[in-house]
C-alpha cells in the first residue's frame, strides 16, 4: 500500500502540493484530476522523488520514502516508473537502448556503464516491446518514430524496470485519440495482468471514467474529490474544475 | 473566448517597457566607454608606436627577401633537393608535430568529457563541484601551452612528450569550457526519463547526455585538433619536440633558406590538417545518423 501523510511541497510562495494524505490500495488504477497548475505533476513527481517534497511522508512497505537517499532512492526509482507527457526518450538512441535503460539499476551495474547489456536482459526488452506491440521497432532510432510508437516504447522501458507502481503524467496528451486509446490500453492491462498499481495524471474526464476504477482530484494542491470514477456528476466536477468553460476544455 | 483586459495594463505595461529601456541604453553607454578606456590603456601600456612600426616595415620585407631560394629553370631539380637538403628529417618532425597534436587532443579531449558534466550548471552532481570544475578548466585554459611545456621541459627532459602534455593540458581546459557550454544546453527531459528508471548519476550523464551531445563533442574536437596542429609546431622552439625543434635552429644559425623550407612544408601540412577536419567536421553535423552507443 501507497499511503501519503501531509505531503506537501512549496515553491517559494506558492504551495503546489497542500497537506495531502491518501492511501492506495497495491493493483489499483487511480486517475489523477484536476486544472492546470493543480499540483499533479508536482505530486507525482513527489512520489518518484525527482521532486523532493517539502514536508509529510510518502510510506510505501512500512518506509518513508521522502527520507530514502542514496542507493536506496535509486532502488525506489526503479520500483516507482514514470511514464511522461513528452515519453522522455533519448532521441538519438536506439529503441531497444532506450528500454534497456530501464535496466540500467538492475546488477550486473558494471558493464552496462560501457553499453554491454546481457543475453537474458535484451530478451527481457524485446519481450516488453513486443508486449506493446513494437518489437519491429527495436533497433530504429527513438526520434524516427510517432509520438504514440514512443510512448509505447516509454511504456516498455518502464516496464523492464520490474516496477510496483506506475506514474503516468498526463501520458495521452501529446497524442492523438486513437493512440491515446492504445496507451490507455496498455496501461489498463499491466494493472490487471501484472497487478502493478498506476497513477495516471489526466487532463479529461472521459478518459478518467473510461479506464480507472478511482479518481481523485486536486484544486490548487488540495485534495477535493477521492472516489469511483462513477461519483464524477456534474455537480463534482464543477466543483473540481471551478467553473463551466474549464470544465468543458476537461470533456 | 475574449475577455477584455484589466483595465491599465497596457499603461502598466508601457512603463515597465520604457523602464527597461533606459536601463539598457544606460549599460550600453557603461559598457561601450569602458571599452574605449581600455582600448587607450592597453595601447599606451603597450607601448604601440605606429610610427616606429611604418619606419621598420622594409626591414621585415628584407628579411623575407633572403629566405627566397635561388631557383633557376635549368637547374631546378638540383636546385629543389638543395632547397630541401634535409627534407627527410623535416618530414619526420613534421609527423611527430602531427602525432603530438593527434594525441594531445585525444588526451585533453578525454579528460574534458568527463570534467564537461562535472562542470555544466545543469548536470553537476552539486553547485559547489560544479564551481571547482569550472574554475579547474579555467586555470588549465589560461596558461599558454608554451607556459606548460616550458615546465614540462623542465620536468620531462627535452622531447615530445612534454609536447604531448602541455598541448592536452591547455585542451582540457579550452575543450572543457566548450563541452560544459554545449552541456548546458541539453534537453533535460530525457534526464529526467532517465533518473526517473533509477539511473545512477555517472549512468544519467552515459545514456542521457552524451548521445544528445556527441555531435558538438566531436566536431569541437576536430576544431581543436586543427589549432592543436599549429600550437605543436610552435611547441619546438622550447625543446617539447616536432619540427618546432628544426624551424627555431634554421632562425638561430640564420639558415634562411631552410626557413622558408620548413615554413612552406608546415603551412601545407596545417591546411592540410584543417581541410581534413572541416571535411569531417561537416560530416558530423551535417548527417544526423551518428549513433552514440
Ligand atoms: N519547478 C517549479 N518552480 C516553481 N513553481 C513550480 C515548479 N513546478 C511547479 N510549480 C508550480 O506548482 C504548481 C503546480 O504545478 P504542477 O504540479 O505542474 O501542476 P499540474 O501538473 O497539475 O498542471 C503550479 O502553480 C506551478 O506553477
Ligand atoms: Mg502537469
Amino acid at each position: 500500500m501507497l499511503e501519503l501523510r501531509g505531503l506537501t511541497r512549496r515553491f517559494g510562495d506558492a504551495t503546489a502540493v497542500d497537506n495531502l494524505s491518501l492511501a492506495v490500495a497495491d493493483g489499483e488504477m487511480v486517475a489523477v484530476l484536476g486544472r492546470s497548475g493543480a499540483g499533479k505533476s508536482t505530486l507525482l513527481n513527489m512520489i518518484n522523488r525527482l521532486i523532493d517534497p517539502s514536508g509529510g511522508e510518502i510510506l510505501y512497505g512500512g518506509r518513508d520514502i521522502a527520507r530514502l537517499r542514496g542507493a536506496e532512492l535509486l532502488a525506489w526509482r526503479r520500483q516507482s516508473a514514470m511514464i511522461f507527457q513528452r515519453f522522455n526518450l533519448v532521441g538519438r538512441l536506439s529503441v531497444l537502448t532506450n528500454v534497456l535503460t530501464g535496466r540500467l539499476n538492475h546488477p550486473p551495474r558494471l558493464p552496462k556503464l560501457v553499453g554491454l547489456f546481457t543475453d537474458r536482459e535484451r530478451d527481457i526488452a524485446i519481450d516488453a516491446l513486443a508486449a506493446l506491440g513494437m518489437e519491429d521497432h527495436a533497433l530504429k532510432r527513438a526520434d524516427q518514430l510517432s509520438g504514440g510508437q514512443q510512448q509505447r516504447v516509454a511504456i516498455a522501458r518502464a516496464l523492464v524496470q520490474e516496477p510496483r507502481i506506475m506514474l503516468a503524467d498526463e501520458p495521452v496528451a501529446s497524442l492523438d485519440p486513437v493512440n491515446a486509446q492504445a496507451v490507455m490500453e496498455a496501461l489498463r492491462r499491466i494493472n490487471r495482468e501484472l497487478g502493478i498499481t498506476v497513477l495516471c495524471n489526466l487532463h479529461s474526464v472521459p478518459l478518467a471514467q473510461a479506464w480507472c476504477d478511482r479518481a481523485i482530484a486536486l484544486s490548487a494542491g488540495r485534495l477535493v474529490y477521492d472516489g469511483p470514477v462513477a461519483g464524477l456528476d456534474e455537480p463534482t466536477l464543477l466543483g473540481i474544475y471551478g467553473s463551466a468553460a474549464a470544465l468543458s476544455e476537461a470533456h | 473566448m475574449h475577455r477584455t483586459a484589466p483595465a491599465g495594463a497596457r499603461a502598466a505595461f508601457a512603463r515597465a517597457w520604457a523602464a527597461q529601456g533606459r536601463v539598457r541604453r544606460r549599460q550600453w553607454l557603461v559598457a561601450a566607454a569602458l571599452l574605449l578606456v581600455l582600448v587607450a590603456a592597453a595601447a599606451w601600456l603597450g607601448e604601440v608606436d605606429l610610427v616606429l612600426l611604418w619606419d621598420r616595415l622594409p626591414r621585415f620585407g628584407s628579411y623575407f627577401g633572403r629566405m627566397v631560394p635561388d631557383l633557376a629553370w635549368a637547374t631546378l631539380g638540383e636546385d629543389l633537393a638543395h632547397w630541401y637538403w634535409k627534407g627527410w628529417r623535416w618530414l619526420a618532425a613534421l609527423w611527430q608535430t602531427v602525432l603530438i597534436a593527434i594525441y594531445a587532443t585525444i588526451f585533453g579531449a578525454v579528460l574534458a568529457f568527463g570534467a564537461s558534466f562535472l562542470a555544466a550548471r545543469n548536470l553537476t552532481p552539486a553547485p559547489w563541484v560544479g564551481m571547482v570544475a569550472r574554475r579547474v578548466l579555467e586555470v588549465a585554459r589560461t596558461v599558454p601551452e608554451l607556459v606548460f611545456a616550458v615546465l614540462f621541459v623542465y620536468a620531462f627532459g627535452i622531447g615530445p612528450l612534454a609536447g604531448v602534455l602541455a598541448i592536452g593540458l591547455h585542451t582540457f581546459g579550452a575543450l572543457g569550457k566548450l563541452f560544459g557550454d554545449a552541456a548546458e544546453n541539453a534537453d533535460p527531459e530525457p534526464l529526467r526519463g532517465l533518473r526517473a528508471t533509477g539511473a545512477g548519476w555517472v549512468q544519467t550523464m552515459l545514456y542521457g547526455a552524451t548521445p544528445q551531445l556527441a555531435p558538438d563533442y566531436l566536431s569541437y574536437g576536430l576544431l581543436r585538433l586543427e589549432i592543436n596542429v599549429r600550437a605543436a609546431s610552435i611547441l619546438g622552439f622550447v625543446g617539447a619536440g616536432g619540427i618546432g625543434q628544426e624551424l627555431y635552429g634554421a632562425i638561430k644559425n640564420f639558415d634562411h633558406t631552410d626557413i622558408s623550407a620548413i615554413a612552406l612544408m608546415l603551412i601545407g601540412t596545417v591546411m592540410l590538417i584543417d581541410a581534413l577536419c572541416a571535411w569531417a567536421r561537416g560530416r558530423v553535423i551535417g548527417q544526423d545518423g551518428l549513433r552514440a552507443l
